[in-house]
């Protein structure tokens, strides 16, 4: 039987020298060093890969949107979180003195592996001067700013009294402009890139437009995604959509030659298209619910979106994801054109014109 | 079939076929171009979730950017 060694002075000072040694390096929960503790760990970085101090971190709750929490990245750039529900998002937003552009990571779980690493890359800060048509400045106009890397707001901020706001646009970006006055028409730029440190915006006064979205048996279609494009000068400019509320109504601001669309997010029911100047009296949006399709994507990355081109409509649907395995059930006119592109950006789109047949299902992308 | 015929139903082949492809190029270009808006169209719609999270960090009303929609978006 092995015997217990009284610990002498001599042992207990070499002891102590040890785990002061290990604090000093810098072990975990040890020394002057010790990172932020809690349920969520992280660090900030800059777009050298250096750590980032003073950045503000903010936690969402992944179902209900909600903040859980906020932290700041220490001297280390490192942060933590005491709360982490399951499925979270967490949001680093640096200064816009910085010059970076803030960074979303979405749908995260709580069981995911290593520290959180946010790297922040350099953008364009621009100031952005919101007026009406007339030149009339803007206060209190919000100005919205889309990453086009993963399509996530990065900025909401709201123009001061001289109808300013200063944003760090990243190197691809949309950005949505939306006065205070309920009147004025929202002003959307997208799919740009930066050219210039200040960017003028003219809101124009729109008309409002509203009616319902129906089945063709009249019944209501909540839901439904309506959409309003300006087609002025052989141009298509997007002016914002309304969600289909339980007894299908919308309202939404049109401006000049004002089309509108309206999507089904299930694909349910086929898209439609209208020029509102065309129509009279309360709009009363007509849905075809066309024919079932089961479709299945097959190759090396099946999980795809889904896009279906109406031919005889000239219209594009919703995209819907596919289940994993690549299967797709929609509603779709007879003679269509089916695009799809894999969920995880590997492999190319695919694109085939088909003619819907009763029952069978269609595959696509299959190897001869 | 005289020669100027065969001349003429061949130029005229010509110019029907090279309308036909220039139709279907203009066709396919329109398509093309609609896909893409509807891309951006459904990104934008989509872009409201992580609008509406910011929404409580800058402390900007939801209704200023929801023009029309019921409150609680």
């Amino acid at each position: 039987m092995a015997r217990r060694q009284a610990l002498t002075p001599g042992k207990a000072a070499l002891l102590m020298l040890g785990v002061g040694t290990l604090a000093l390096m810098g072990l975990p929960g040890f020394g002057p060093d010790a990172p932020p503790a809690g349920a969520l760990a992280g660090v900030v970085l800059d777009p050298s890969g250096d750590t980032l101090s003073g950045v503000e971190v903010a936690l969402f709750d992944g179902q209900t949107l909600e903040l859980v929490e906020l932290a700041k990245s220490d001297a280390l750039g490192r942060f933590a979180f005491q709360h982490a529900p399951w499925n979270h998002h967490v949001f680093a937003n640096p200064a816009a003195s910085t010059g970076l552009v803030p960074r979303w990571e979405l749908d995260r779980e709580r069981s995911d592996p290593g520290v959180l690493e946010l790297g922040l890359d350099a953008g364009t800060p621009t100031t952005i001067t919101v007026t009406d048509e007339a030149g009339a400045v803007l206060p209190r106009a919000e100005v919205r700013v889309i990453d086009g890397h993963d399509d996530a707001v990065v900025a909401r901020v709201m123009t001061d009294a001289a109808g300013r706001a200063t944003v760090v646009l990243p190197d691809e970006y949309h950005l949505g402009v939306l006065a205070a006055d309920e009147n004025l028409a929202p002003h959307w730029i997208y799919a740009a890139t930066p050219s210039s440190s200040e960017l003028a915006v003219a809101l124009e006064a729109g008309r409002w437009i509203e009616g319902r979205v129906v089945s063709s048996d009249g019944d209501p279609l909540a839901g439904l995604v309506v959409s309003a494009w300006n087609r002025s000068n052989g141009d298509w400019r997007w002016l914002g959509y309304d969600l289909a509320r339980a007894d299908g109504s919308f309202a939404l601001l049109g401006t000049g030659a004002t089309h509108l669309r309206a999507l089904d997010p299930e694909q349910a029911v086929l898209p439609g298209a209208w020029n509102v100047d065309a129509l009279e009296g309360p709009l009363e949006l007509l849905l075809d619910p066309g024919e079932p399709l089961l479709m299945r994507i097959e190759g090396d990355s099946p999980a795809s979106r889904v896009w279906v081109y109406d031919e005889l409509r000239g219209l594009w649907s919703w995209g819907s994801a596919t289940d994993a395995g690549g299967s797709l059930a929609v509603q779709t006119a007879e003679r269509v054109t089916i695009h799809a592109e894999p969920l995880d950006g590997r492999g190319a789109a695919l694109e085939e014109s088909v003619t819907r047949e009763p029952g069978a299902p269609l595959v696509l992308g299959k190897r001869e | 079939m005289q020669r100027s015929t065969r001349l003429f139903l061949s130029l005229f082949g010509c110019v029907a076929c090279a309308s036909f492809a220039t139709a279907a190029i203009a066709r396919d270009a329109e398509r093309a171009a609609a896909l893409e808006r509807a891309r951006v169209e459904q990104v934008l719609v989509l872009s409201e979730r992580t609008a509406r999270m910011l929404g409580q960090l800058h402390d900007v009303p939801d209704l200023v950017f929801v023009h029309g929609a019921e409150e609680g978006r």
